[in-house]
């Protein structure tokens, strides 16, 4: 992974300095609140419902093990012994204390991480394909653009006061696991027929209030001109996006408005000025950042065979080797995911002892990595096949090894009512209510794979747009009620969801569950997966069963 | 106390900013040897009246105003300031780099309106030359804020080189 050299160190560091100074003063009185904010802000920093919440960077999701432990120890030393992993690889602390806050970053800006541009109205992190150098499907690997990405939109002094906040995801594999095309700009990598790399480039994809996919505005990109054309893009959003009102203010709204091809048509113009400017990005320096990103060095191995392997291992292993285990471009080796979604644990938290462990597995199997991924979960990226039993074993013994990767209960939900001071309805205890409902593993893996998506405000944290079931909780009157939607999809031919009705009490939502799924079982072909059998018989026949007057 | 921030000092703030309802008739008395500031719109209005004062002129761009508007224009000018009608609106970031960057221009860019101490690095990055703060800010701290950060990655108006082109 990426290593800092002595600039980037210096970078983190001064920012370290900066916010020190900028508490001190908030703290004296000489910032009032309302110019604090941002500043709080750029630095990862919200108030929440019952105290700051403080986002870290990951950026792409990659983190070492040694970052890992960091992140452990603060929880440790300044919050309550967990962390929360977000739809947008990145992790949070939930009850930091303000007056803390620089320690925590100086601490971080020892194990090279950073909290810049985690929340307010700028670029912020730049995320990617969990399995980035590791997928068997991959054809360019996204994980040196994303650094590269990175440190130019690090401080970048334009466009540190957008019209809103900007997200920008790359994905390089045939399947698109980065959800580009609900990203403000969505970067695809590919092979042109010469083998050389360049890049599609769509934007205005978004969810929120106004759910949209992207567009694509140009089809091939040299790398070489990835950062010109991408501050072409920034530069026409900062000048003519919205500011009049914050619902309409991100960049979507612009390109819909403007249409897609005259937006590319401004987007081309400013480019045609700066395209050959001094940012334009030098072989040297794809060269450089490409040294952090070699190939291990990985053993000769041969993929074994997955009956054999099941035949003698204890029950419960294949489940989870089923579900849990992603094909490696190596042989021999394989990604594994644990999915941070036992009954009962909010989704995507984890204790520092069990961060801990996770660091130590990571070391002793994979090679000193883990990758957060925008569902939530945790991965090792390259464990030895042979070893897999005996690493399922130990995640087995510390209740990390649920085999429900993308099934039902791996639900990705916002922290919801119980910490956000947005949320309409308290996501977590819907997400907990359908885990104990669905606990069968038989027939989660017959039902197989399903996005589910809980958010708690149309603010769209859990993207459940795009969920082939999206949940999301409304206020009718002061009470909790949850919206239910079929048939959304991240991948790269992203649909959005259609709501089937009127909205239900958290309590009735694990049942009409069960009556959705119901109708999928009944009517699937063989083979079909939920969202197929979804977007071949539309909203009709759920609709029917599920507001059926009883007899 | 002097709030115009021009070359690591403070100034007393010279400028006075016309209206459509100024007199321009009796303007060399009242303006005396002030700075006029004339408002894009106004200029694009009509550009000849104030084509015929004595006193020195600057251009003044409110945040939505644009520079290819005036393109034409600039050389009559030795200042131009671009107002933040609120310190999170960032339109006027791009208005600097453009004129800097497109339109080579190379007198005085002032930032005027909500301008605070935090912003003032980024504002210099983007071409900006001087800063009239915001009443309640603080001298010390503002220049100490126009150093916040040793180096920076990526290109831009004061210096268009990026990191990457002078890493060893």
């Amino acid at each position: 992974m990426y290593k800092y050299d002595e600039y980037d160190q210096r970078i983190v560091d001064e920012r370290v300095s900066q916010f020190r100074d900028q508490t001190r003063r908030y703290l004296a009185g000489e910032i009032a609140e309302n110019d604090f904010l941002p500043l709080r802000l750029h630095n990862g920093l919200y108030v929440q419902r019952f105290a700051p919440m403080m986002r870290i960077a990951v950026p792409y999701g990659l983190l070492s093990t040694q970052q890992v432990r960091r992140l452990a120890e603060i929880s440790r030393k300044y919050d309550k012994g967990y962390v929360h992993f977000t739809t947008r690889q990145n992790v949070q602390l939930n009850w930091p204390l303000l007056e803390e806050v620089p320690d925590i970053l100086a601490e971080l800006a020892e194990v090279e991480m950073h909290a810049v541009q985690t929340s307010g109205a700028c670029i912020r992190n730049t995320t990617s394909d969990q399995f980035a150098g590791v997928a068997h499907d991959e054809i360019v690997d996204p994980r040196l653009w994303c650094e590269v990405i990175r440190q130019w939109s690090t401080f970048h002094p334009e466009f540190t006061f957008l019209p809103r906040k900007f997200k920008i995801a790359v994905c390089g594999a045939e399947e698109d696991r980065a959800a580009t095309m609900v990203h403000d700009i969505g970067v695809h990598a590919f092979k042109n027929d010469n083998n050389d790399v360049r890049f599609k480039i769509l934007v205005g994809g978004g969810l929120g209030r106004t759910p949209m996919t992207a567009s694509v505005i140009r089809e091939s990109l040299e790398p070489e001109y990835l950062l010109t054309y991408l501050e072409s893009i920034l530069r026409v959003y900062n000048r003519y996006g919205r500011r009049d009102n914050k619902y309409k203010a991100r960049i979507k709204i612009l390109v819909k408005a403007l249409t897609p091809a005259v937006f590319a048509e401004k987007v081309e113009a400013e480019w045609e000025i700066m395209k050959e400017r001094a940012t334009l990005l030098p072989a040297s320096e794809i060269d450089r950042v490409s040294q952090h990103f070699t190939e291990p060095d990985y053993q000769a191995l041969d993929d074994l065979d997955w009956n054999d392997v099941s035949l003698g291992a204890p029950s419960g292993f294949q489940s989870w080797l089923k579900q849990n285990v992603f094909r490696h471009k190596k042989p021999g080796y394989a990604a594994v995911t644990l999915t941070l979604k036992a009954t009962g644990d909010a989704p995507g938290d984890i204790s520092a002892e069990k961060l801990e462990i996770v660091a130590d597995l990571a070391d002793q199997y994979s090679l000193g990595e883990v990758r957060v991924s925008h569902e939530q979960n945790l991965i090792l990226s390259d464990v030895q096949q042979n070893h897999l039993i005996e690493l399922w074993q130990k995640l087995e013994t510390f209740d990390l090894a649920t085999p429900n990767r993308g099934l039902l209960t791996d639900v990705i939900c916002c922290p919801g009512g119980d910490f956000c001071a947005l949320a309409n309805a308290r996501s977590i205890p819907l997400s907990e209510a359908i885990q104990r409902k669905f606990e069968d593993i038989d027939y989660l893996h017959d039902i197989g794979e399903i996005d589910l998506n809980i958010s708690g405000c149309m603010n769209a944290c859990a993207h459940h747009h795009v969920g082939h079931i999206g949940v999301l909780g409304v206020d009718r009157k002061g009470e909790e009620y949850f919206q239910i939607q079929l048939g959304g999809s991240a991948s790269k031919d992203a649909t959005l969801g259609k709501i089937i009705g009127p909205s239900f009490k958290r309590e009735d939502v694990p049942d009409i569950l069960e009556k959705i799924l119901g109708v999928y079982v009944e009517q699937r072909h063989e083979d079909e997966r939920f969202i197929d059998t979804c977007q071949r018989i539309g909203l009709q026949p759920f609709k029917e069963k599920v507001y059926a007057k009883a007899a | 106390m002097p709030r115009l921030l021009k070359n690591n000092e403070f100034y007393q703030d010279s400028t006075v900013i016309v209206t459509a309802e100024t007199d321009l008739n009796s303007a060399q008395e009242t303006f005396a040897d002030k700075t006029v500031l004339i408002p894009v719109k106004l200029w694009l209005a009509d550009s000849e009246p104030y084509k015929a004062l004595s006193q020195s002129m600057g251009l003044l761009f409110e945040a939505d105003d644009m520079p290819e508007s005036v393109e034409g224009d600039l050389s009559f000018f030795e200042l131009i300031a671009v107002d933040f009608p609120g310190f999170m609106d960032g339109r006027g970031y791009s208005t600097a780099r453009e004129l800097r960057d497109h339109y080579k221009f190379e007198g005085d860019i002032r930032a005027t309106g909500d301008v605070l101490i935090d912003q003032l690095f980024a504002m210099k990055r983007c071409g900006f030359s001087s800063f009239l703060l915001r009443e309640d800010q603080k001298q010390e701290d503002a220049l100490k804020a126009l150093d916040t950060f040793t180096l920076r990655y990526q290109g831009s108006s004061d210096d268009h080189q990026p990191l990457y082109r002078k890493r060893g």
